[in-house]
């Protein structure tokens, strides 16, 4: 048995809270899917890969968080844009919570460390 | 350079093997999407998003850990035992163990096939270790010739999955009949009966006590009374049963209890009569001096202890025993006779309460 020193990934960290991102965003405005990975890389995460947007996006909509509906566009292809409905929203308030008392936990260890 | 419509197909060509209504609703709007992000940049779909199974692989990972948590839990039996065997192999007893075992395998194959020939005979009737007559040892040679036989084959290749389960059955089977065989194999060990005898005469009070309870011998026996051929009571009879140990009269259900000696040992239990006192006597407390263990004050106490006496009394005339001739007068002289001391006792009965 093998025990490996892990350093802090981004992308793993990222898998973690990529459903509060995504309905952080999405509770700002509805969005398609590449609009999604496009406003999750200019807020800064710049690592977030297109599949796993798209298959959260899915995976949110199975779950009932989301709704969504087709815009028809004359130059480029059908967009399917989401929105929070009150699951999706009581989710998002939730996750935010549980968010904050971890980060707040996090920054308190480091700070200790530190000193 | 690959088209949208391309790069879809291979992503669903990865994502196969999922369930048709998962991949449906996962895949629902990718050529859309796929479309979206071609059309953002002229740079190939491969090479902004990866190749179409690296893709495939994270929407799987986004879209659910369901498909793939159920893949491990198939595995997870086999993984744990996996684990638990590293572990075990860490230590070096293991390790030896494992080494030495595969060794043993042809011993093992030869006691399989013995025991398995033993059980087939135990399940027609005769039970034992050894095989009785030639024939039964011709079974027995067949039955081990067959399980090396297997053994050989199951190492050299890999049988059927169903041959192989076949084979562990058997192998637990005989494991546990062998087993069995191991512990009950104590009870075919000589009686120890004369040991027991011999260790009884060294020491005569040994925690092995017989004890009779008052009621088996019928009505509520507290007290012996033994008497010999001649009427006359003899008294410190120690009592034993054939293993040697101490009989002694079970005192609690009666109202009854042993007077204690004043000095040195305690009375003992199995010696006859006992000298007993009601335990609602006032002069409980008193003792006995050592040594006598039947003082005139208590053989009274007696219940009627006539019966035993009648028969000596008529005995000699049928010629059963020519040796007691002389008896009759010899008990007339001092002994207390059981008649005497049935008409002096004031008859314990009524004193009972239960």
């Amino acid at each position: 048995m093998r025990t490996t020193l892990r350093c802090v990934d981004g992308s793993q960290l990222l898998k973690g809270v990529l459903d509060l991102a995504v309905l952080a965003v999405l509770a700002e405005r509805d969005s398609y899917g590449y609009d999604v990975v496009r406003r999750l890389r200019e807020a800064g995460l710049t690592e977030v890969g297109d599949a796993s947007v798209y298959g959260t996006l899915r995976r949110l909509f199975r779950a009932g968080a989301l709704t969504s509906y087709v815009v028809a566009s004359d130059e480029g292809p059908h967009r399917k844009y989401y929105g929070l409905n009150d699951t999706g929203r009581a989710q998002l308030a939730s996750s935010a919570r549980t968010w904050a008392a971890f980060s707040a936990t996090m920054d308190d260890l480091l700070k200790e460390g530190r000193a | 350079m690959i088209t949208p419509d391309r790069y879809a197909q291979a992503v669903r060509d990865a994502l196969a093997d999922l369930p048709a209504r998962d991949r449906e609703e996962l895949l629902e709007d990718l050529d859309d999407h796929l479309a979206e992000v071609a059309a953002e940049s002229d740079a190939p779909l491969e090479e902004r998003l990866g190749p179409p199974e690296a893709y495939a692989a994270e929407l799987r990972a986004a879209y659910g850990d369901r498909t793939v948590a159920m893949g491990k839990k198939g595995r997870s039996l086999r993984t744990r035992l996996a684990a638990s065997r590293d572990v075990l192999s860490r230590l070096p007893v293991y390790r030896h163990a494992e080494e030495f075992a595969p060794e043993l395998r042809p011993a093992w194959w030869v006691l399989r096939g013995y025991v398995l020939a033993l059980l087939l005979s135990a399940l027609s009737g005769t039970r034992h270790i050894l095989p009785g007559s030639p024939a039964e040892w011709v079974v027995v040679a067949a039955f081990v010739v067959v399980s090396v036989w297997l053994g050989r084959t199951a190492r050299e290749g890999r049988p059927p999955r169903a041959v192989r389960a076949g084979i562990a059955a058997i192998n637990a089977l005989v494991a546990i009949v062998a087993m069995v065989v191991v512990f009950t194999a104590g009870d075919w060990n000589p009686r120890r009966d004369d040991l027991f005898y011999e260790s009884a005469r060294d020491a005569p009070v040994t925690q092995r006590v017989e004890m009779v309870p008052s009621g088996s011998l019928g009505g509520d026996v507290h007290n012996i009374f033994p008497y010999s051929k001649d009427g006359r009571l003899l008294e410190g009879v120690r009592l034993y049963d054939q293993e040697g140990r101490p009989i002694t009269l079970d005192l609690e259900a009666s109202d009854y209890r042993i007077k204690p000696v004043c000095f040195g040992e305690p009375p003992r239990t199995n010696e006859f009569p006992l000298p007993l006192v009601s335990v609602y006597s006032l002069d409980g407390d008193e003792c006995l001096p050592s040594g006598l263990n039947v003082p005139d004050g208590v053989a009274p106490t007696a219940p009627p202890a006539v019966p035993p006496v009648e028969p000596p009394a008529q005995q000699p005339s049928p010629g059963t025993s020519p040796s007691v001739s002389p008896s009759g007068s010899p008990s007339a002289s001092g002994s207390p006779s059981p008649s005497s001391s049935a008409s002096a006792s004031p008859s314990p009965s009524p004193s009972r309460t239960r």
